[in-house]
């Protein structure tokens, strides 16, 4: 980034003896304000549950582990697809925790943690083969059907998932190194962990030839068969990895909350993914925590009057389609450009 | 190199591709030609895996490609280019022939190169040598019909095919661009590349093919070079209608 910058500015021209200082200059400052914003990011997502009250230190939670969720759906929409199975998908990743942590079994938590992602994959693997015959419309019903039908699944195999009523006294994760996670504050830094690092290796993964091949299929499939692209394998891959992440998701959803019955895996969840998806746009990974952030607080604020809440957050969506297709994040990309348009000129000003 | 034994494909009853037979010697320009819808772009699909056959085989340097899946003859070297021009259109030029070199770095089983390839250099090639290189940070889906054409040639390209099938390559481009284009065709020809290509536009098959084969309802109604096929009765009988004298 840095050296385009410079670039760019040698492109313009003409400067003095004096304009490579000028450009240090503004480039010092751009570092300066973006090792303050990281810095400002870490501190307050780090300090942040102390100032909260109980209440909205477990929304601060949940807010985390919808990140990760939408995270897992962002990866899934790369290759072109919007899947309407990710909640239930998630729900595996749940009852794996939930059955193996129970006492006849005594899995430890932590064990479950790579099984449930083993379980959303192989599950999201197995599916792909009928849903990702499919391409647009037909992709959302043929998910749609699919995750209903994992959904009724949790609601009819009594025996194994407790049915309605669904399972109870999940216990939270055994101590590491001396540390407990029966606390708010310290589960949520649990799971603040987790999605930093998911998200780190999803842009790493995005950056990447496979993730560049995938975007690729996206774009263009027939385009992408006649160069030799597998585009079968790459949209699998995009989907199975998606879906592990969403597993993941759904065992610290299952065991913050210590309870889980099928209803949670509904579409009220699957929508507000969706939502989030939309609203923040899915160009970069940012976009969905822009959108899901927005959508909680709209949630939060309008708590006295949640019967509004979907009302308000069906408004947003349309509104996003018409005035910004490409989501909040596209605003607030081309806000902070020109934000350094205005900096850079004010430094040529000054100089 | 590539040879067609009675290819047939059907929709219902109606043969598309009816016992289509001829061969594509390595190293020339071969031109599919014919009417509209006389099944040159079905003949196409077949060849490059988009359409499975009903019956016959397709052979490429010896070995049976009919019914594999797109990506894998692709693999075996034979890439082809689409009748409505098909780029990454959100991405640059350049960007796109990256992506191009999938089957050399993207670790599937080809034949086709050498894997210690230096991407680099080999987008450099190729943008010098279809007069590329200025538009190469443009974004593909902004570039004028011609350019387009061409970058979809250079993402071919940089497959490094042995055979390289291009549907209508000219259609639609003004009298510079298909000037431009024929050009980039001719040269790739003399690199090596042996070409195939469907046209419906009579004049610049003659002057770009070495041989031609002519079809019409999915039948061959000739075969031969530029010269004999200009003056074959049926292929003017294909083009124009009988004459006159030939209702009496």
């Amino acid at each position: 980034m840095k050296v385009r910058w410079q670039k760019n500015r040698a492109d313009v021209g003409d400067y003095g003896s004096e304009a490579p200082t000028a450009t240090h200059r503004v480039i010092n400052l751009r570092t300066w304000v973006l090792v303050a914003s990281i810095l400002g990011a870490a501190f307050a997502a780090l300090f942040l549950p102390f100032l909260l009250s109980t209440y909205d230190k477990e929304i601060l939670v949940l807010f985390v582990i919808n990140v990760m969720l939408v995270l897992g759906y962002r990866t899934i929409t790369t290759m072109g697809g919007w899947s309407f199975a990710h909640t239930a998908i998630m729900g595996l990743g749940s009852y794996t925790m939930a059955i193996l942590t129970q006492e006849e079994f005594g899995v430890s938590f932590w064990l479950t943690l790579p099984l449930a992602a083993v379980a959303a994959g192989i599950f999201s693997a197995l599916l792909s083969y009928p849903v990702l015959r499919t391409r647009g419309f037909y992709f959302f019903l043929s998910t749609f059907a699919a995750g209903e039908a994992l959904r009724q699944s949790y609601k009819q195999f009594t025996g194994i998932t407790g049915g309605t009523y669904g399972i109870s006294f999940i216990p939270r994760p055994e101590s590491i190194l001396g540390v407990s996670f029966e606390s708010t504050i310290s589960y949520y830094y649990l799971v603040l962990i987790f999605t930093i690092v998911i998200a780190i290796m999803l842009i790493m993964f995005n950056g990447s030839r496979f993730g560049r091949t995938i975007t690729a299929v996206a774009q263009n499939e027939e385009l992408s068969l006649s160069i030799g692209i597998n585009t079968r394998r790459y949209r699998m891959i995009a989907f199975v990895l998606g879906s592990a992440i969403a597993g993941v998701a759904g065992v610290f959803f299952a065991n913050f909350n210590g309870i889980i019955n099928p209803a949670d895996f509904g579409s009220s969840l699957m929508f507000k993914v969706i939502a989030a998806a939309i609203v923040g746009g899915v160009r970069t990974i940012w976009g969905p925590i822009l959108g899901l952030f927005y959508l909680t607080m709209l949630e939060e604020l309008f708590f006295s009057y949640a019967d509004w809440v979907p009302l308000l957050w069906g408004v947003s969506v349309i509104g996003i389609l018409i005035f910004a297709p490409n989501g909040l994040e596209s605003i607030a990309t081309s806000f902070l450009t020109r934000c350094r348009a205005s900096i850079t000129r004010l430094f040529d000003a000054l100089t | 190199m590539l040879i067609l034994k009675s290819v047939t494909r059907r929709f219902g009853n109606l043969a598309a591709v009816d016992g289509l037979s001829f061969e594509v010697k390595k190293g020339e320009i071969f031109g599919l030609m014919g009417p509209n819808g006389s099944g040159k772009t079905t003949a196409f699909n077949l060849i490059s895996g988009f359409l499975k056959p009903s019956a016959g085989e397709i052979l490429l340097n010896g070995q049976k490609i009919g019914g594999l899946s797109p990506h894998r003859i692709a693999g075996r070297g034979l890439v082809r280019t689409f009748q409505i021009t098909s780029v990454y259109s959100d991405w640059t030029v350049r960007q796109n022939i990256e992506m191009g070199h999938h089957l050399i770095l993207g670790g599937s089983l080809s034949t086709v190169a050498d894997r210690r390839v230096d991407l680099e250099a080999s987008c450099e090639t190729i943008l010098t040598f279809l007069r590329l290189k200025e538009y190469e940070h443009r974004k593909a889906g902004l570039l004028p019909a011609g350019l387009r054409r061409t970058l979809s040639i250079a993402t071919a390209m940089a497959c490094r095919p042995l055979l390289l099938l291009l549907d209508e390559p000219l259609a639609g481009l003004n009298a510079s661009e298909k000037l431009a284009v024929g050009g980039s065709i001719s040269q790739l020809r003399d690199n090596g590349v042996t070409i195939m290509l469907v046209e419906h536009d009579v004049r610049s098959m003659m002057s770009l093919c070495d041989r031609l084969v002519v079809i019409n309802f999915g039948r061959k109604i000739a075969e031969g070079e530029p010269q004999e096929i200009r003056k074959n009765p049926d292929v003017i009988e294909a083009y124009l209608g009988r004459s006159e004298g030939s209702y009496a």
